[in-house]
């Protein structure tokens, strides 16, 4: 297990540092001339130009600016977006709101799709079967360009049940951004329970538990169950830094408050610095989640041993 | 966005070769007594699908989201890039079935002119994905050793790059670059193909992998054979099936991260004909008229589930645990 932990953590610093490089590099390397975007329209002088490039280091060699932002970002400083505020106190602002949306995503997920995909494996080639497997066939073909505004456009102004849009984050309006986050994933756990569910149906220890006599109940609720949400935890985790990517359209629509919403408009206003905090900050998100994913995969399932 | 299909793709895939009755495409399945010939699981799996109205209806409407790339003035004789202001947001008429949005442009003939862009990016991207996927994942499979090390760390790198989120700094930048349609569009293949082949490469390797040990394969490497030809006529068709499925849902995928990304601003901007630019544009009238955002979600969602289903219906087919 120590070696695999090691191992695994190498792995993910090797991914980090190619990760950033490749968005610092494209960022900011080939990008026009940042001083010039920093003045606007006003012409600079000769002598406030050779000020500007020492003070942001555009003198030094790139590998070496490379790693003043490597250094910055393992310090837990984003920099500073081109109005001169804080990256940091941006995303400690938005954060919040969109783990809060997340977490209803997730919840939408677990609740819908993983108890939709129980029964329909224990009722397999039913009507509840084969309907919701081309529900979610449907579901899953709707991107959520389509799915956010048309959601939108039904729920809060054909049929006022929701807030049209959510800004801060009061919990109920952001349920209906948070269900529609959730939609994609939904469909896919509940394909997922199914096949790994109605996988573990046939096998032997079902066979030994049913044999003793347990009540079904028991048999499905813990000998089933439990060997069947492994592959659901791994689906979660992943889908966590999916989520955070995803939230950037439903934001966007639903006018949240969020880091999703923040990019848009970072990405609006030509802000490089800010869409670079960003991405850092959802890329490192997300390969924090496959690690954490990683690991619960071992106690959760005691016949997976690693070197 | 793209993960979605594709854990879904492959989890079930990676199940279904487990199961009691060995690979689902294994050359050889059992021969049946009034027919000399063996059927091959290629020609088992066309028997399966085409008992199956839904792979027919994603056949259709793929057919016909194609022709609609090809030829758009058949479905509409209008021109999208004709936008008079007088006739902003008019309702439906004899001339334009679905009206006209904000700027005056028919809204039916937009939708059907932004087909071409979609498909083609899309089918590009598919197709680069595709090749970089089976090259890659085929060479680290067969040849192991330190090729396979690098091959699986460039697949950890990429995967830890989010589709959208990488499409939108990489798009960003071909932005700041300028740059006119023709150049967009390239970049969109180019993005969207290299960042999405990771699942078709882990796929093909491992299968590859499996099928490396078997004795037929070590039959035809005594026989003589290269590496070029065991891997092409003896390994490659062993995985050409999950890998079809990846490919077919990947360009479904495809097709709606590049809406999305034009969505966002990053994809292709005006005047370019894209069903994402046209539901950003939409989007913010929809409380006066939503008939322009309803047309081109309703493309973009039937031409990517067209993809899905397509992709679903030839997993089931190659899945023998389902017949």
């Amino acid at each position: 297990m120590f070696r695999y932990l090691v191992r695994r953590f190498l792995q993910m610093i090797l991914v980090f540092i190619a990760t950033t490089f490749i968005v610092y590099a494209l960022m900011y390397a080939t990008g026009g001339d940042p001083i010039q975007a920093l003045a606007g329209e006003r012409p600079v002088s000769p002598t406030q130009r050779a000020q500007l490039v020492k003070e942001y280091g555009l003198d030094q060699p790139f590998w070496k600016r490379y790693l003043d932002y490597l250094n910055d970002l393992l310090h837990g400083d984003f920099g500073q977006t081109l109005t001169g505020r804080s990256i940091n106190d941006i995303i400690a602002e938005s954060l919040p709101t969109t783990a809060k949306l997340a977490v209803i995503a997730i919840l939408t997920t677990i609740l819908v799709g993983v108890t939709a995909g129980i029964i329909a494996a224990i009722r397999r080639g039913g009507i509840f079967d084969n309907s919701t497997l081309i529900l979610t066939l449907i579901i899953i073909g709707v991107p959520t360009v389509v799915l956010a505004p048309v959601a939108q456009l039904v729920f809060t102004i054909k049929l006022p049940w929701f807030p049209t849009t959510a800004g801060e984050g009061n919990l109920y309006a952001l349920l209906l951004p948070g269900i529609v986050l959730g939609a994609l994933s939904v469909a896919t756990a509940m394909r997922l329970t199914r096949t790994s569910f109605s996988e573990n149906q046939r096998s032997d220890y079902v066979r030994t538990a049913r044999s003793k006599g347990l009540p079904t109940r028991r048999v499905v609720g813990v000998h089933i169950l439990r060997n069947s949400l492994i592959p659901i935890v791994t689906f979660l985790g992943i889908e966590l830094g999916a989520l955070m990517a995803g939230a950037i359209v439903t934001e966007g629509v639903f006018n949240i408050n969020g880091v999703g919403f923040q990019l848009a408009r970072a990405l609006r206003t030509e802000d490089t610095p800010l869409v670079v905090g960003i991405v850092s900050v959802l890329v490192i998100i997300f390969l924090v989640a496959s690690l954490v994913v990683d690991l619960l995969y071992a106690v959760l399932d005691p016949r997976i041993r690693y070197e | 966005m793209s993960s979605d299909f594709e854990t879904v793709a492959a989890t079930e895939l990676h199940t279904a070769t487990r199961g009691p009755q060995g690979e689902p495409n294994a050359p050889g399945q059992p021969h049946t007594m009034e027919t000399q010939k063996p059927r091959s699981a290629g020609a088992d799996a066309w028997r399966e699908l085409r008992r199956k109205p839904l792979f027919w209806i994603g056949v259709a409407i793929a057919a016909v989201v194609v022709v609609m790339a090809a030829f758009p003035s058949l479905f509409t004789s209008a021109d999208p890039t004709v936008c008079p202001l007088s006739r902003r947001m008019g309702g439906p008429s004899g001339e334009a079935i679905f009206g006209y949005d904000v700027q005056g442009c028919d809204v039916f003939a937009k939708a059907v002119y932004g087909t071409k862009n979609s498909v083609m990016i899309g089918g590009g991207a598919a197709l680069l994905a595709g090749v970089v996927g089976m090259l890659l994942g085929l060479t680290a499979g067969f040849f192991g050793s330190w090729w396979d090390g690098i091959v699986s760390r460039i697949i950890d790198i990429v995967l830890g790059l989010p589709l959208l989120l990488a499409g939108i700094v990489f798009m960003k930048r071909v932005s700041n670059a300028g740059g006119g349609e023709t150049a967009r569009i390239v970049a969109l293949i180019a993005i969207l193909g290299l960042l999405g082949w990771t699942t078709a490469a882990r796929v093909i390797r491992a299968s590859v992998i499996t099928a490396k040990q078997q004795d037929y394969v070590q039959a035809a490497r005594m026989l003589g054979a290269g590496n070029g030809r065991i891997m092409w006529r003896h390994i490659l068709p062993n995985a050409i099936a999950p890998f079809t499925v990846i490919i077919t849902m990947a360009l479904g995928a495809f097709i709606a991260a590049e809406a999305t990304l034009s969505f966002l601003g990053v994809g292709l901007v005006p005047p370019s004909q894209s069903w994402g630019l046209a539901i950003s544009e939409a989007n913010p009238y929809k409380r006066e008229d939503f008939v322009p955002l309803l047309v081109p979600s309703a493309f973009l969602a039937l031409t990517v589930l067209a993809f899905i289903i397509l992709g679903d219906t030839i997993r089931e087919a190659f899945d023998p645990k389902l017949r």
